[in-house]
């Protein structure tokens, strides 16, 4: 027998494998089917029912719960990364990624792992957006919708292999721009903030050439943002305040000017560990390269060891583990 | 009765999966390395059939989308009398493995096989054209300056291989606990063509250089894993690109033939035994 068959009766292709119509090849006749598998390959190409799948975490970002199991099992530096609506923090991130997964932080970190590996891949390439006029209030216990974006934190794990070997847990907050300018407008906005009391360090991006072209008003929001962090977020002061200054491939690595009135406001304000960094996170300058600043940033975030707080800080959410362990800061003179 | 040792080929699609499950059948069968055949197995046809293309001298084809076959192999190991086993390996097409990092979709059946004695085998084959590199600067800066896409639907083959893994970690953390460290090979299939002078250096060595990502989520050993890299040539060349090596195979004792490359102290080491890295899955080897 051969593997055709064929609705023509007349036709006795299932025997001879010769087409009554002259097809060739004979799979060309509109008449015949193929029926059975002969050859060895064909066989193995036998199909199968579909097997019964279970879900697994998406991966897109992490909730709260979600954050607290991977952080039972060691600790991590919850990084709170604020900024008005394009002014990089994705950038930032993506930029942070690039550089682990091309093996660019070697031989100071090497990449450890990441539960939000696809949510940096799509993030990288700007395909996970904010649906615009729906934005989430609060970061999720759980996230567990693999369309919508989250507000949620990223997690990346490196080995620091200098000056002692140690695995960083690092957890970023991915956040909606306008949690931060609506922070700046109105007070009761705080709230879906306060988990940043726990925060092992905040960086604010300000864009440079908004720090050059729009200097006062720049200055004003930062100012702005900085008081309500300290009195209706109630940051803890000592917290790592990171000045992030980004875009610095549109102004070269220069620090805008504002940047040290910044600087001086935070200061006043009571902040006692502020620093300014510049970065670039993509760059077609090769003064400024992409990635500039942030091998820097990673050195800010893990200046200090971990050490015990005497008492958790506050028992307002589920994420009370984030209040066991924090940098102790040096204070300043 | 005999406990059965699960090991779990991990691959995308073209990655080797089927042709060395083939190969591995024939080790065992013509009983060429610790692994000896203790019987033969029930269902043998899937088995049979690819052991014939490959000692025909050919590569086994694409496994079909919809190909789902596990084998169930009945193993003795030569060294330890009394010792038998049934070696259970699935194997599906690597679509079912881009299904899980797209899909997020795990086999329930496969949730089974998940032991505290299983190992796991990942394969990524040189120089394969269905591998996908990652992105790099340039294209990013191109597509940050310019909005030029960076292929938007293809990952990176090595975003895959470590999804891949630690998904696999996490459903054995759900299921042992976390103190189980499975045993894991990650093999560089079709070690035969990577590039003469690049054969000089290891496995891992090849891993840095075109899948950095996962050569340090090696390295940097957090994995939870008992981890160890292989290259890997089946027959010892390739039959597809290489009609004189294809004769040679057709004229040779196929399970003779093939090799594993393992970094040593002193360099690269060649080991006859194909079967290596199934050893080192199932804990066989320290």
């Amino acid at each position: 027998m051969s593997k055709y068959e064929c609705s023509n009766a007349d036709c006795t292709v299932a025997v001879t494998e010769k087409c009554v119509l002259s097809h060739v090849p004979i799979e060309a006749c509109p008449n015949v089917r193929v029926v059975g598998a002969k050859t060895t390959e064909d066989k193995l190409s036998q199909t199968s029912p579909a097997l019964p799948t279970t879900t697994v975490h998406h991966g897109n970002e992490l909730g709260w719960q979600q954050t607290s199991a991977l952080l039972a099992a060691q600790y991590g530096h919850l990084v709170g990364v604020l900024g008005a609506t394009g002014t990089g923090k994705t950038c930032l991130l993506s930029s942070l990624y690039l550089l682990a997964s091309c093996g660019d932080l070697r031989p100071s970190f090497l990449f450890a792992g990441s539960t939000t590996l696809p949510g940096f891949e799509s993030r990288l390439r700007l395909l996970r957006k904010w649906s615009g006029s729906h934005l989430p209030e609060q970061i999720v216990d759980h996230t567990i919708l693999s369309d919508d974006r989250q507000p949620g934190l990223l997690h990346l794990a490196l080995l620091q292999t200098t000056p002692i070997r140690i695995r960083r847990e690092l957890l970023f907050t991915d956040l909606p721009g306008e949690w931060t300018t609506d922070l700046v407008k109105r007070a009761d906005k705080a709230e879906r903030l306060r988990f940043l009391r726990r925060a092992d360090a905040l960086l604010i991006t300000l864009p440079a050439p908004h720090l050059i072209e729009s200097r006062n008003s720049q200055i004003l929001f930062g100012r702005m943002l900085l008081q309500r962090l300290r009195d209706e977020v109630g940051v803890d002061l000592t917290s790592p305040v990171v000045l992030t200054i980004t875009r610095c491939d549109k102004t070269g690595a220069t620090v805008p000017p504002a940047t040290y009135q910044l600087v001086e406001a935070a200061h006043q304000l009571g902040f006692l560990n502020v620093s300014h960094l510049p970065v670039a996170a993509f760059s077609g300058r090769s003064d400024v390269p992409s990635g500039t600043g942030l091998a820097s940033l990673l050195d800010t975030l893990f200046q200090a060891r971990a050490q015990p707080l005497p008492e958790a800080v506050s028992a307002l959410d589920d994420s009370r583990m984030f209040a066991r362990y924090r940098f102790p800061q040096d204070a300043r003179p | 009765m005999s406990m059965s040792r699960n090991v779990i080929f991990v691959g995308g699609p073209g990655s080797g999966k089927s042709n060395y499950l083939f190969r591995t059948w024939i080790a065992i069968e013509r009983e060429t390395g610790l692994l000896v055949k203790d019987g033969l197995p029930p269902d043998l046809g899937y088995l049979h059939d690819g052991a014939t293309i490959l000692l025909d001298g050919r590569f086994a084809p694409h496994t079909s989308r919809d190909t789902r076959h596990t084998s169930s192999i009945p193993i003795a190991q030569r060294n330890l009398p009394g010792f038998t086993s049934t070696l259970v390996v699935p194997d599906a097409s690597g679509e079912l493995w881009l299904d899980l990092y797209r899909k997020r979709e795990w086999p329930l059946a496969w949730d089974e096989l998940i032991t505290e004695t299983c190992g796991l085998v990942l394969l990524v084959l040189a120089g394969s054209p269905h591998n996908v590199p990652a992105l790099d600067w340039v294209t990013c800066e191109r597509f940050y300056r310019d909005g030029v896409s960076p292929q938007p639907t293809d990952i990176p083959t090595q975003v895959l291989l470590v999804d891949w893994l630690q998904i696999l970690h996490s459903i054995a953390d759900r299921k042992l606990g976390r103190k189980c460290a499975p045993r894991l090979s990650v093999i560089v299939t079709a070690w035969d063509r990577v590039p003469t002078d690049r054969q000089r250096g290891s496995p891992q060595d090849y891993l840095e250089a075109e899948f950095p990502l996962l050569a340090q989520f090696i390295q940097a050993d957090a994995h939870g894993f008992c981890a160890k890299v292989f290259g890997l040539g089946i027959v010892g060349g390739d039959p597809e690109l290489d009609p004189e090596f294809r004769k040679h195979l057709q004229l040779s004792d196929p399970s003779t033939l093939g090799y594993v490359i393992t970094a040593s102290s002193t360099g690269v080491e060649r080991h006859a035994d194909v079967l290596e890295p199934i050893y080192w899955a199932l804990g066989l080897q320290a």
